[in-house]
This record gives C-alpha cells, sequence and structure tokens, in this order.
C-alpha cells in the first residue's frame, strides 16, 4: 500500500527551523488536507517530500523509500508533485509538458514511446485538458495551464501524490472537477494524496484528513469534523467563525463572523478575547 | 532537418566554390570524394586543387564546426539559465579566450607551440573564466542562475577592461590584436581545423546526452528536480561542455558574436522548443550560418574582407526580428 510519511521531521533553511517535529501519514487511498496560516510550513514541508529540502533531523518516507537516498529519477518515480504554476522559459505546447511527466520512466531520446503517448493522453483526458493539446502553453488561461500541469504530474504515474494549494486562481466549475478528480485518484487508483490548502472549506469537503500547521508544528490532525472547531479557528487563525454543517454533504463548514471594524491588532485581539499569536498551542488531537 | 541537412551541404558547396576563382561543385564533389579514396584522380587543374585543399577547403569547414559549436554552447546556456540573453559571451568565456590570446600576443609568444599559442592561450582563459564565474556564482550547494548571469557581466565587463589596458600600452601589436577581436576563420590552416575538431565533437556528444535534462531544466530548476533530474549535476556538466564549446571556437577563430544567441533562437521558432529537434537544428544552423556570413565577409568587397562578425549581425538580426514577428503574428491571429 503506497504511503507518504513523515517521522519527527525538523527541517528550515539557514539556521531557522520552519517546521519542528512533524510526523504525519498519508495511506494510499486517502486524502489528507494540509492546512495552516501563511509562513506555518506547508510549502516547506512539501519541498522536504519532494527531495529539495533535507531534514535536519527525522526523515520521510516516500513509499518506503527516502528520497535523500536515492537518485532523483527513483523519487521521481514515488512521488509526483503538482506546483502552483510552472512557467516554461521557451515555447512549449501543453501535449510537449504533460509528457515531460514520463521523464522519471525514461532517459531523454527514449521519451515518447507508445506507452508514454498513452499515459500522457490519458492523463490530459483524465484532467479535461485534451483538447488543448497542440496549443502553446504560454497562450492557456491560468486554469487551463494548472490542470496540464496536474496532467504532467499524473503522466508521472506514481503512488503517492503532493498538491501545492491545487484549486487557487480556478474559477468554481473548475476547482469542483478538479477536486473530483483528486478524489478519485485516491479512491479509484489508491494513491496517496497530500494537498496543501488555503480555502478551509474545500479542504473539509475534499479531504478524509485534515492536518493542522502552525507555527511550524502539527497542532490537529484528524477527520474534518473534529480538528474543525471554533477554539482552532481562534487560536491558528486568530478569528472568530462559527463551524457549521453543510446541510447537502454534512461536511463541516467555517461561517464568518461579521468582518472586524479595522485590522486585528494585538490589543485589539485581547479586547475580543482571542489568544495572542505564538503562545500557547492547544495539545495536538491525534 | 532534411531540409537543414540539404541546406548545410548546399552551403558547403557554395561556399567552397566561390570566390576569386571559381570552383564548380562538380569539381568539388570529385576532389572530396577523390580525398576519401572513393574514386580515382579526376582530371581538375592543378590550380584548382591547390585553391581547394589549401585554401577553400580548411575555411569553409572551419567555419562549419565554429558555428556548429557557437550555436550549441548557445543552446546549452540559454537552457542551463533559462534565460534567451546567455551566450558564450555573455557568461564572459568568449573574453576570457580574448585575454588570453591579447596576452600572448602582446608577450610576443604568438609563435609558441608551433603558432598555436594564441589558441592555447585563448582556450585556458575561457575554460578559467568559465570556472572563475561558475565559482563566484555559486552560494552554498547550489547555483543560483540570476547570481551566475550576474557574474558572468561583471566578469567579462573586468576583462573588456583590461583586454584595453592591455591594448593601450602595447604598440605595435594592436592591429593583430584588432583582428583577433573582430573575429574571423580565414588564413587558419588545416591545424586550427585539426585543434577544435575534436574538442568540438566532444562538448556536441555530451550536451546530445543532456538533452532531456535540458528539456526540464526550462521548467525551473525545482521542477527538473521534481521530475527527476540531477540539477546539479547537470548544471556542472553542462556549463563545462558549453565552456568547452566556446574556448574551442574563440581559441581558433577570435571572438564572432551573434552565432551563439541567435541560432538557438531562429531554430526554435522553426522546429519548436523540444531540444531533441532543437539541438540537432542549432548544430545544422549554426555551421550554415557562419559558412554564408563568411562567404558574404570574404566576396563582397573583394579582394578585401568584412570582419565575419559583423557579417553575421548583419545577417542574423534582421532574419531574427521578421521570425519574431511572423510569429507574434501567427500566435496572436
Amino acid at each position: 500500500m503506497p504511503e507518504l510519511r513523515f517521522d519527527a521531521v525538523t527541517a528550515g533553511y539557514g539556521g531557522r527551523s520552519v517546521v519542528r517535529d512533524v510526523s504525519l501519514r498519508v495511506c494510499g487511498g486517502e486524502v489528507v488536507g494540509l492546512v495552516g496560516p501563511n509562513g506555518s510550513g506547508k510549502t516547506t514541508l512539501v519541498r522536504v517530500a519532494s527531495r529539495a529540502l533535507r531534514p535536519r533531523s527525522g526523515r520521510v518516507l516516500v513509499d518506503g523509500v527516502d528520497p535523500y537516498a536515492v537518485p532523483a529519477r527513483r523519487a521521481a518515480r514515488a512521488l509526483a508533485v503538482v506546483p502552483q504554476d510552472v512557467a516554461p522559459v521557451f515555447s512549449f505546447t501543453a501535449l510537449e509538458v504533460a509528457l515531460m511527466g514520463r521523464s522519471p520512466h525514461r532517459s531523454g531520446w527514449q521519451l515518447g514511446g507508445p506507452e508514454d503517448w498513452a499515459r500522457t493522453r490519458e492523463a490530459m483526458r483524465t484532467t479535461g485538458v485534451d483538447d488543448l493539446a497542440d496549443r502553446p502553453i504560454e497562450e492557456l488561461s491560468g486554469g487551463e495551464r494548472r490542470r496540464v500541469v496536474l496532467a504532467q504530474a499524473l503522466a508521472q504515474d506514481t503512488p503517492v501524490l503532493v498538491l501545492d494549494e491545487p484549486t487557487t486562481h480556478l474559477d468554481l466549475l473548475h476547482v469542483v472537477e478538479l477536486l473530483a478528480v483528486v478524489r478519485e485518484l485516491a479512491e479509484r487508483d489508491g494513491k496517496a494524496v497530500l494537498a496543501i490548502f488555503h480555502d478551509l472549506n474545500l479542504a473539509a469537503a475534499t479531504c478524509d484528513r485534515m492536518c493542522v500547521l502552525s507555527n511550524g508544528l502539527v497542532v490537529a490532525d484528524g477527520a474534518p469534523e473534529v480538528v474543525l472547531t471554533r477554539d482552532l479557528l481562534a487560536a491558528v487563525y486568530r478569528v472568530d467563525a462559527e463551524v457549521v454543517t453543510n446541510a447537502m454533504t454534512g461536511r463541516p463548514m467555517v461561517a464568518l463572523g461579521a468582518l472586524p471594524r479595522k485590522a486585528v491588532t494585538p490589543s485589539a485581539a485581547a479586547a475580543a478575547g482571542l489568544p495572542p499569536r505564538r503562545r500557547e498551542i492547544p495539545a495536538p488531537e491525534r | 532537418m532534411i531540409v537543414l541537412v540539404a541546406g548545410l551541404a548546399g552551403a558547403f558547396l557554395l561556399a567552397v566554390g566561390l570566390g576569386t576563382v571559381a570552383v564548380s561543385p562538380w569539381d568539388t564533389t570529385r576532389l572530396v570524394a577523390w580525398k576519401l579514396h572513393l574514386i580515382g584522380h579526376p582530371h581538375v587543374a592543378a590550380s584548382t586543387q591547390v585553391i581547394l585543399f589549401q585554401l577553400r577547403l580548411p575555411r569553409v569547414l572551419l567555419a562549419m564546426v565554429v558555428g556548429a559549436a557557437l550555436a550549441v554552447a548557445g543552446t546549452l546556456f540559454q537552457g542551463l539559465f533559462r534565460n534567451p540573453m546567455a551566450d558564450p559571451a555573455i557568461i564572459g568565456v568568449s573574453s576570457g579566450a580574448a585575454l588570453g590570446a591579447v596576452v600572448v600576443i602582446v608577450a610576443g609568444g604568438a609563435a609558441a607551440l608551433g603558432g598555436l599559442g594564441v589558441s592555447a592561450a585563448a582556450f585556458v582563459g575561457a575554460i578559467v573564466t568559465a570556472f572563475l564565474v561558475y565559482r563566484l556564482a555559486r552560494i552554498g550547494p547550489a547555483t543560483h542562475v540570476a547570481t551566475l548571469l550576474l557574474a558572468g557581466i561583471a566578469i567579462a565587463s573586468l576583462i573588456s577592461g583590461v583586454i584595453s589596458i592591455v591594448m593601450s600600452l602595447s604598440g605595435q601589436e594592436i592591429r593583430s590584436i584588432y583582428f583577433w577581436l573582430l573575429g574571423g576563420v580565414g588564413d587558419r590552416g588545416w591545424s586550427s581545423l585539426e585543434v577544435a575538431t575534436p574538442l568540438v565533437a566532444i562538448g556536441i556528444a555530451v550536451a546530445v546526452v543532456l538533452v532531456g535534462d535540458l528539456n526540464l531544466m526550462t521548467m525551473g530548476e525545482e521542477r527538473a528536480s521534481q521530475l527527476g533530474s540531477e540539477v546539479e549535476r547537470f548544471k556542472r556538466i553542462s556549463l563545462g561542455a558549453g565552456a568547452l564549446l566556446a574556448a574551442a571556437a574563440v581559441s581558433v577563430s577570435g571572438v564572432i558574436g551573434f552565432v551563439g544567441l541567435m541560432t538557438p533562437h531562429i531554430m526554435r521558432l522553426v522546429v519548436g522548443s523540444d531540444h531533441r529537434r532543437l539541438l540537432p537544428a542549432s548544430i545544422l544552423g549554426g555551421a550554415i550560418f557562419l559558412v554564408l556570413a563568411d562567404l558574404a565577409a570574404r566576396t563582397v568587397i573583394s579582394p578585401e574582407e568584412l570582419p565575419v562578425g559583423a557579417v553575421t549581425a548583419l545577417l542574423g538580426a534582421p532574419f531574427f526580428l521578421w521570425l519574431l514577428r511572423r510569429q507574434r503574428q501567427v500566435s496572436y491571429a
């Protein structure tokens, strides 16, 4: 069974640790949402998994393999990343971009055999960009380009998939379609999927589990209805919000209260009864 | 690609044939076939044979080798730096080679190593500059592309300053230095070809192996790594191969601009950005470009010669602009 696993990972840049002692497990067939405020360490964790940032201590295992102990190609056959955007510096067609996802399986000149084309075409059909195949990537809309990048990652054909904010810049229909694809990849293909979300409602609607990062620590990890609470939103995001149940899906949903009259300064936060930043972090709920 | 191969053959016959004394393509073909032991000795005038084998052939073949080398070096640097402005001249390799040559000319060592002193010094200068720029741009375990380019520009400016100082201090050598800086493939003889060809062949062979990584690198370093490219190793190897190609070219022909910058661009507009097509196209395109440019340089105001670098700029820039405009019209139609 595919698995992405962080064991007590501490990592950062220069002398600073951005994530500390993070342990997290994503199993095959499961979509786990990684949420938290800006700067909480979500992207750092993704970089650790994608062989871009070696952990200072602890280790990461992708499908049982330490990516830092094997060549880049071997690691890229185990884990695919969907970045927020790609901008090739020279003009490539959407099909050429998607085909590059096959690179971990083929050396440069062998790329483009029958299996590569079949997998690439299938990936492009899955993300709904097969009709854009011959269009230059720089002429596509932001939403179309994101789906081409997703197709590139799917063509990689890996047991583990990591998505960095998959729905930003997409309109509602494309958000719904893309998240449906993500769920299908976990349920039908048995992939282990970790996705960074900024929108808590989309995360709650999509994920089997949500993992909340705050200042580089995991402060909650569990089913959306367990993790999303008024207290957690106040402690981690410093906003006052009610968690209600979406009548159509039965999933939890964040309903923001009235907007504050001015920006939340530390003193205003104290006056409103919100805890100050970087003080106590609730004990992890596992 | 077939069109490009045919174009190169055509450019070769044309360039070998034209000059103060014309050599027909038929005579050229027969004489070359004879030299390759394919046919018996043809009945061709002895003077024609001398012109072909002593003057035209080494010159045209050198133009092909240098053109291909500059174009491949440009392709490598543009792919490596993800920057359309990257070119052997911009990362300082050409300047380094020129400095090496200038120092040897001024020191009076031009006749050393059997007349190859200038070439050897240019080669040393180019390689040293490439690694110096690379070391300067290296911060921690990674090389940042922007830092590398800035370091290259700074080093190139510094070297240009040093060359100016050396030139102003020297007296009678100014003329030969001036001709070196202008660049050219004439009167180099077979020895230059023998020096450059093996080095260029090695550089191109390495580039051929790197095509997959070159494609992935267009997506950015981190994405290339996510797709299985060993990015740090790729950067070291491609920088070394690019420096080798540029050094080999500059060491035998001086500084010829424009070929390394423009050939990959023009070829990208023709065959697309996939390096599996772009690299072979650039090899052929660079060779054709420099052969024709050199042909123009020596025939337009014959018997005088123009600097070939001026011709490459005059030929290449309008063609490039035309292609760019045409591409735009297609894109936004």
